[in-house]
């Protein structure tokens, strides 16, 4: 409900100012229709006076646009904005039928053709008034355009001859001066109908485009509050399934290596098949768990990050994770790289990631190489290698939650959340990643991050 | 020989650790919960402690190795912090780390024996 007010206050606003707008050109056309009719055609036009008349209006045009900018720099203030607005376009209305009506009366009356141009009035108060305002106007320019046609015919006010213009006297001809009269009451009228009911239809339109856009802006931010709720869901039960998993793994680490006793051939055989099995579940929750994190919109612990002993401690922990592979592995970072503002555990987390894929995917003898640097004044990461590589029609979906490549699927176990994750936190950093790869001969992940941290 | 506490509230995680010490001639005890952990501390005098960081409230870990930290009996007990891979407190690992972290060394979950025995035996013969 609110909305719709508002809506009808901005468009109240606009619809003002137009108004006001075409009341300058009116001012012109009638200074311009006088001087041209008494110039060129010769018409006994009381110049004086329709220059005055001109004058008037845009005297009390001037005041308008002043009381437009006041209602627009109050608007906070104007609670009854459009009541006021109302009787302001009501005023305006009112003042226009009665100069209108003065300037008419001063060019011929009935003999002037430019009483029609009562349309117009009729068009735009219709257009800016309510439906019953709107009507009541057009009764009101049809009634006082009645009053003055007459008043003149019986002389109770005098009526201006336009010389030059009409020879014999129109006022002489009852029988006509009623035709005009009808068909002028009729266009007017008419006029007034057609232009209320687009106007209404148009408002309704209007208020319906406005519900539903807020409708559904409500949906979306109801669902995305949903999503963040399934991620936070997701996030605990990972986390509830993670502790367990680890302490299994911890026992059976201890039961397989001979701690608790001696075990037959079989018997550690079978212990460290489901070991395998459990250790797969455990980086499976640990990524979901990651993932969902990022998700769930939990804070980033932003702190001032030194790549070197960032990329040494991905090093060593890849290294653990991923067993003793014969492989070169450089490091490089730029002789005085600035450090960079992000979430440490988060950064180390994309290295990590990163680092373990090119271990896992580069065979023996290759080489894997982590360099940092600033590139374009961005805090930039790469992780090459001489690997595998990726194919090229699945490079566009290798940071899809859940994807896993042809020769992913054959060549390791995963849970195709790893570089989903890297991206969640490269993006929650305000960052990008990139991957250039060609198939056997290597990969290259850059990841670019801003120096001052995420933004906003 | 040399003694060790173990603080943690997950007791199968406990028993692992307290098998693979056990095996190579360590004297163990175990606490379940933080402030127990601190008084064994106290009356046993350990040559280490191994504490993990998460136990029932999120922050005890780091609790009870402030207060081991801070106590001027406790303070040369070198603590080894039981962590999972990938932030889970939400707590900060890196800050000046000796210093917000306290601890001496950090072992991740789940537990490989020849790790914990490695850094157990190079954290008592310092």
């Amino acid at each position: 409900m609110k909305a719709r007010i508002l809506l009808r206050e901005v468009e109240l606003v606009d619809r003002l100012g137009w108004y006001i707008n075409i009341r300058w050109f009116t001012v012109a056309f009638i200074a311009c229709a006088g001087f041209v009719a008494r110039s060129f055609f010769g018409v006994d036009v009381p110049l004086d006076t329709v220059l005055v008349i001109a004058s008037v209006i845009a005297l009390y045009n001037l005041f308008f646009v002043l009381y437009l900018k006041r209602i627009k720099t109050h608007r906070v203030v104007a609670v009854d904005l459009p009541r006021r607005a109302e009787r302001f376009v009501l005023l305006q209305a009112i003042l226009d039928l009665v100069v209108l009506l003065v300037l008419i009366h001063y060019t011929g009356g009935a003999e002037n053709p430019f009483i029609f141009y009562f349309i117009f009035h009729t068009v735009l108060s219709s257009m800016l008034l309510s439906k019953r305002a709107g009507y009541i106007q057009s009764l009101f320019v049809v009634t006082s355009v009645g009053w003055l046609l007459s008043a003149e015919y019986l002389s109770i006010i005098p009526h201006h001859h336009l010389k030059g213009f009409m020879d014999s006297e129109l006022y002489a001809n009852p029988v006509y001066l009623t035709a005009l009269y009808f068909v002028f009451t009729t266009s007017v009228l008419l006029t007034a109908r057609i232009t209320v009911s687009v106007t209404e239809r148009l408002r309704e339109r209007e208020n319906e485009l406005v519900e539903k856009s807020l409708e559904l802006k409500r949906a979306n931010k109801a669902l995305k509050e949903k999503d963040r709720l399934k991620s936070e869901y997701v996030r605990m039960v990972a986390h509830d399934i993670k502790s367990p998993l680890s302490s299994i793994l911890s026992l059976l680490n201890v039961a397989s290596e001979g701690y608790a006793g001696s075990l037959d051939e079989k018997a550690r055989e079978i212990i460290e098949r489901a070991s395998a099995r459990v250790q797969e579940l455990h980086s499976y929750t640990t990524d979901l768990l990651n993932l969902s994190r990022m998700r769930s919109g939990l804070a980033l612990n932003i702190e001032t990050v030194e790549a070197g002993p960032l990329i040494d401690r991905a090093l060593v922990l890849a290294k653990d994770a991923g067993g003793q592979k014969e492989l070169r592995i450089t490091k490089e970072v730029e002789k005085g790289l600035p450090p960079v503002r992000a979430d440490k555990e988060q950064l180390l987390h994309v290295l990590l990631n990163l680092i373990g894929n090119a271990l896992k995917y580069t065979p023996p003898g290759g080489e894997v190489r982590i360099s940092a640097g600033v590139h374009d004044g961005m805090f930039e990461l790469r992780v090459s290698d001489t690997g595998i590589g990726i194919p090229k029609d699945e490079l566009p979906r290798i940071f899809d939650e859940f994807y896993r490549g042809r020769s992913a699927e054959k060549t390791s176990k995963g849970t195709g959340l790893g570089l989903a994750l890297v991206k969640h936190i490269v993006e929650r950093h305000s960052g990008t990643i990139e991957v250039r790869s060609e198939e056997g001969k290597g990969s290259v992940f850059i990841v670019r991050l801003p120096l001052d941290g995420p933004k906003g | 020989m040399a003694k060790v506490l173990i603080i943690d509230d997950d007791a199968d995680l406990v028993e692992a650790m307290k098998i693979v010490l056990e095996s190579r001639g360590y004297e163990v005890d175990c606490a379940y919960e933080g402030d127990t952990g601190f008084e064994k501390a106290r009356e046993g005098r350990p040559d280490l402690v191994i504490l993990d960081v998460m136990m029932k409230t999120k922050d005890q870990g780091f609790q009870v190795s402030y207060r081991l930290k801070n106590d001027p009996e406790l303070s040369k007990i070198p603590i080894m912090l039981l962590t999972s891979v990938g932030r889970e407190t939400g707590f900060v690992f890196s800050k000046e780390d000796e210093d917000y972290l306290r601890a001496d060394e950090i072992v991740e979950k789940p537990v490989k024996p020849g790790e914990l025995l490695d850094k157990v035996k190079r954290l008592i013969k310092r």
